[in-house]
């Protein structure tokens, strides 16, 4: 019985090119028709309305569309096992069976692959090696063909120097290719993806983006990914599809916001304009030495950074620079082991790249009230800020049932609510679409009239532009600069916002 | 986004589910099926031996009773651990156990500068609540054997795996006979399993290493570790009044979720 | 993301002892023997070739160093231990003198130390284990034989680091929004809760995207689960295996007499000069055979 198992699943593991079950005319990868989807509990509202819309196989396709319209709930619609539950009308087929018929299959899920967004959550085994063999195992694949799978899987990617190591000792990017591989090891012939790069750094982000393009083009594996930045991803791409209220549009992609912006015109006053408070820094650090353990290599070498009142300032470099350690050494969070931090800030916040690490309660009414009688703000403040975020719709709901973006704001509303005279932000635009960063950028700003002194630490340079009064730069532990905004990019062929950022919060 | 449907829900895609049984392989024969009950019934009788035998070796002073009581508490638990496997445990059988055994050894890693607070048995406590007896012997037992990784293995081990399941699986017993509604017993069982971990560990010290045991060794045995125990006792007690509510909502509406996740798989 | 790397315990990685070119099951079986076989034998003859073998294999495997630091708490454990069992469980013909009103006698003193040295020897043995069996060999054991189980241990793996990052980012978090600094230990006290179940419900949450993944994976699938063998049971593992049951049988055996011809009370046996303690002191020192056999090699 087991032995018999095994023989099937060896031979429904072999991959059977296209031309072998299709037609002369290939069959689109996934096409919809008329296709409507409403959730279980919410038959009154359509998720997704009349959506006809076909992926061509081996095509490269974005599916675009700001936060909440859709996109997700439209390709977990096509996957056999995360399919939402709820009402469908309309017709789906995948790889050219009907829906229903292809997820009878015994191996419909090894067909159709999917890798979702955060590259944490989606890691199962502790090292790289056993997760690339989970899925595999799963099926009951025999061992010898499951060390050649993990082989060349591995080889493809560039898995084999950190094959041994834990997951946890990854950087997000490794983490993300390598959920990557273990689900290419299943040789599926659909890989859809969803907003796989929103939580990696911009140079991770290419890796990524690059090792799913050399998946499309020399595997000829069809890819869908679901981005509200098609941007960056558009050089790859071969088809866009656009979502909006009328339905899809497919197009080309658009290359032209790839380039690096020429003229870049900052909204930023200069801070010789400001309050008028030089001389009297609100968080001034001299020569800041750190390291995690005694043998460690020093993370911050010699860092002095002034932090004037009522200035916004943002911290910019790339991976590994320092820029959160020192941001937590100015909230007080790491103590530096020389140097002079001083911060005089009354009452300061820090706004963390995960905002689950803020919400505790069990609605978000709960969670904005969490520390209202500690920090004594009015029923009337809570209205406001919940009118500022429009949370209205959001109260009775469970904090994590709700979307990033949708956690973000609720972790922003309760900082905020506590009146600080300091925020500190942590790449706070990660994940974020355009019309949240705008909602952030006027956010800043309204604090900024307020008088608060915001820092952040970003990857996302159009929004230093957007907000910033002054930058500073660190590289390999130092400051390499620390100029007014407007200056900071001139000048520079590498540090500059893309165009399509700017354009994005509307700054050309 | 969110697609978490509530848990009252019908379902009306006609997905396969009425083909597979979940987590389940095929329907298990005749003879596999009798020994999965002989295995399931064996579990209160290896449970109640292991502290029977330390008795025994304590009142006959046997010899080899260090080994012997080691060896009752490694069939303990691995019975245990064998009929877990056997159930073919499904997600929201497994993940739940997965996330609070994690959740402990990370806590005590966490709060290792604070000895004192020591949150495995309230953790304990609650898987055994909340998701029932078993799993809360496996939460305490690999909370235990996980967790040793990171603060040494020793011949200690299998007794701290066996305590602390046991810890667990009382308290799903308890609570299964509605014991725990009211909040005194709770915080007395809190304390009591506390001491009671102790209790067991200093036992097998005595067996094991004293001989002959007269009662003023067995006694300083006892005595040396009642200040840590008192302090565990009472450190679970305040554990469990700040958590035992919030963390049981929390808990029960992550288990309706995995009770859909299974369905749909 | 990094910062991970800053959790501290490196448990998962592979040793370099010479064990490593056999299978994980190897080195199991051969501690297995070695520590039943020390807790079994309490002979003082015994007791002192065991904890002799474990120190210098430790010395081998960790260094010097190491194995000084954690004699130096184990001991004082040790003596007392050792001073403690004549004052409380006063047997025996000897008189050595009298103390608090209590007579200490030689026999039970001996009897003392010999338990010391047998429970530092068991811990120094374990320790000795604890190098070679990584996480990763005891994992390749319970996936062959409980191969869910072993597959929620590598997941619990996964958590813990992961788990413990974020249970510092809460707590930094927590510790840099001064407007909820705490104002009194009861303030403080309920901030390491509050630190407790952000993380749980976080992971809670997190868990269900990992269900997800699994799923999507095909976890929970028709076909029955196979595991993945990293290490493979060959014939020179086999043998080695074979031969450290053999030699324990043998050791065993010769334990069993030695013990039952030597008594503490009322009077200690008088030792003997006894060929067999040889094969005891060669299973001890087998794995420092292995490792010098791989040394040879090198310096050829």
């Amino acid at each position: 019985m087991d032995a018999l198992n095994v023989m099937e699943g060896a031979s429904t593991m072999v991959h059977t090119p296209p031309s072998s079950t299709a037609p002369a005319v290939p069959v689109p990868a996934l096409s919809y028709t008329d296709f409507s989807f409403s959730y279980a509990g919410a038959t009154d509202r359509r998720a997704l309305r009349d959506i006809t819309w076909v992926v061509e196989r081996g095509s490269y396709t974005l599916l675009c569309g700001d936060t909440g319209c859709g996109k997700t709930t439209l390709l977990t619609c096509a996957h056999p096992v995360l399919a939402p539950r709820g009402e469908r009308s309309g017709m789906l087929r995948v790889l050219g069976r009907p829906f229903g018929e292809f997820c009878d299959e015994p191996d419909a899920v090894g067909h159709i692959a999917y890798v979702a967004q955060n590259p944490d959550a989606q890691i199962v085994c502790d090292s790289v090696w056993h997760e690339m063999a989970f899925g595999l195992e799963n099926r009951g694949v025999p061992q010898d063909l499951m060390r050649r799978r993990i082989a060349e899987t591995s080889h493809f990617f560039g898995i084999e120097s950190w094959f041994h190591r834990s997951c946890s000792e990854l950087s997000g990017g490794q983490k993300q290719i390598m959920n990557l591989a273990s689900v290419l090891c299943l040789q599926p012939d659909l890989l859809l993806l969803d907003e796989p790069t929103a939580q990696l750094d911009p140079v991770a982000a290419q890796n990524f983006l690059h090792a799913l393009f050399r998946v499309n083009r020399e595997l000829g594996i069809t890819v869908v990914v679901a981005t509200h930045d098609p941007a960056s991803m558009a050089p790859y791409a071969t088809t866009v599809a656009q979502m909006g209220e009328k339905g899809i549009v497919t197009g080309v992609p658009d290359r032209s916001g790839v380039g690096r912006a020429e003229h870049i015109r900052s909204p930023r006053r200069h801070p010789a304009e400001g309050t008028g408070t030089e001389g009297d820094p609100l968080i001034s650090i001299s020569s800041m030495y750190f390291r995690f353990e005694r043998k460690a290599d020093w993370v911050a070498r010699g860092i002095d950074v002034e932090v004037d009142r009522g200035e916004v300032h943002a911290i910019v470099g790339g991976n590994g620079c320092g820029k959160t350690t020192l941001l937590d050494v100015m909230a007080g969070v790491r103590k530096a082991q020389r140097g002079v931090v001083r911060n005089r800030a009354r009452a300061q916040v820090l706004l963390p790249q995960d905002p689950q690490a803020l919400l505790v309660c069990d609605t978000v009414a709960e969670e904005l009230r969490e520390w209202q009688g500690r920090c004594g703000y009015s029923e009337a403040d809570l209205d406001a800020m919940v009118e500022r975020f429009d949370l209205a719709g959001l109260l009775g709901q469970h904090p994590l049932d709700t979307s990033g973006g949708q956690q973000q704001k609720v972790a922003l509303a309760k900082l905020l609510l506590t009146k600080p005279d300091l925020l500190l932000l942590d790449e706070p635009t990660k994940g974020f679409d355009a019309a949240l960063r705008r909602l952030l950028v006027e956010v800043i700003d309204a604090e900024r009239a307020k008088g608060t002194t915001v820092v952040l630490v970003t990857h996302d340079l159009a929004f230093v532009v957007a907000v910033a009064d002054r930058v500073t730069m660190l590289f390999d532990g130092e400051v390499a600069s620390t100029e007014p905004v407007k200056g900071f990019f001139e000048g520079n062929l590498f540090f500059r916002p893309t165009v399509a950022d700017l354009s994005a919060l509307g700054l050309t | 986004m969110t697609r978490i449907p509530s848990p009252h829900d019908q379902a009306t895609v006609a997905m396969r589910e009425s083909d597979v049984v979940p987590g389940g392989p095929a329907v298990p024969a005749r003879s596999s099926r009798l020994l999965t009950r002989l295995l399931s019934s064996a579990e209160v009788p290896v449970l109640v031996a292991v502290p029977l035998l330390l008795g025994v070796c304590a009142y006959f002073q046997v010899d080899q009773a260090g080994l012997l009581t080691l060896i009752m508490t490694f069939v303990c638990v691995g019975l245990f651990f064998v009929n877990f496997e056997r159930s073919s445990p499904g997600l929201r059988q497994v993940m739940p156990i997965v996330v609070l055994v994690a959740l402990a050894c990370a806590v005590r890693i966490l709060f290792a500068p604070f000895p004192s607070v020591k949150p495995v048995s309230a953790i304990c406590i609650l898987a055994g609540v909340v998701f029932g007896r078993r799993s809360g012997f496996m939460v305490g037992a690999l909370s235990a054997l996980v967790s040793n990784f990171f603060f040494g293995q020793g011949p200690w081990t299998p007794w701290q795996m066996y305590a602390w399941g046991l810890v667990g699986y009382v308290a799903g017993v308890l609570s299964t006979h509605g014991a725990f509604e009211h909040r005194g017993v709770l915080s007395v069982y809190g304390f009591v399993s506390a001491l009671g971990y102790g209790f067991i560990l200093n036992s097998w010290y005595v067996v094991a290493y004293v001989h002959p045991i007269t009662v003023p060794a067995a006694l300083l045995a006892y005595g040396a570790g009642i200040v840590f125990d008192i302090m565990h006792g009472t450190a679970t007690v305040v554990f469990l009044a700040a958590i035992y509510l919030p963390w049981k909502v929390k808990l029960e509406r992550i288990q309706r979720k995995y009770a859909l996740c299974d369905a749909k798989t | 993301m990094s910062e991970e790397q800053h959790t501290g315990t490196d448990i998962t990685h592979d040793s370099r002892s010479a064990f490593d070119l056999y299978h994980p099951a190897v080195p199991l079986v051969y501690f297995t023997i070695v520590i039943v076989l020390s807790m079994a034998a309490f002979q003082p003859v015994f007791c002192v070739l065991s904890l002799a073998g474990a120190l210098i294999y430790g010395c081998y495997l960790r260094g010097w160093r190491a194995v000084v630091r954690s004699l130096r708490w184990s001991l004082p454990m040790v003596l007392i231990i050792a001073l403690l069992n004549p004052f409380f469980s006063a047997f025996g013909t000897t008189q050595l003198f009298v103390l608090l009103g209590r007579t200490i006698y030689l026999e039970s003193l001996v009897y003392g130390l010999c338990m010391g040295l047998m429970l530092t020897a068991m811990l120094q043995w374990f320790s000795n284990a604890a190098v070679v069996l990584t996480f990763e060999k005891i994992l390749a054991i319970f996936g062959n034989v409980l191969p869910t189980i072993g597959l929620m241990l590598s997941m619990i793996m996964r958590f813990v680091p992961m788990l413990a990052r974020r249970g510092r980012e809460v707590e930094g978090v927590q510790q840099a929004c001064t407007a909820i600094a705490p104002r009194s230990v009861r303030e403080s006290t309920s901030l390491r809760v509050r630190e407790a179940s952000v993380l749980m419900g976080w992971s809670l949450e997190d868990s269900l995207r990992t269900a997800d993944a699994m799923r999507a994976r095909g976890w929970g699938g028709p076909n029955s689960r196979s595991v993945y063998q990293r290490y493979r049971f060959g014939s020179a593992d086999l043998a080695l295996t074979v031969s450290f049951a053999l030699l324990g049988l043998v050791c065993a055996f010769l334990a069993w007499v030695a013990c039952s011809q030597f008594a503490f009370y009322p009077t200690i046996t008088p030792l003997i000069m006894w060929w067999g303690y040889v094969p005891y002191a060669g299973l001890l020192l087998l794995p420092l055979f292995i490792e010098f056999e791989e040394a040879l090699r090198w310096m050829r």
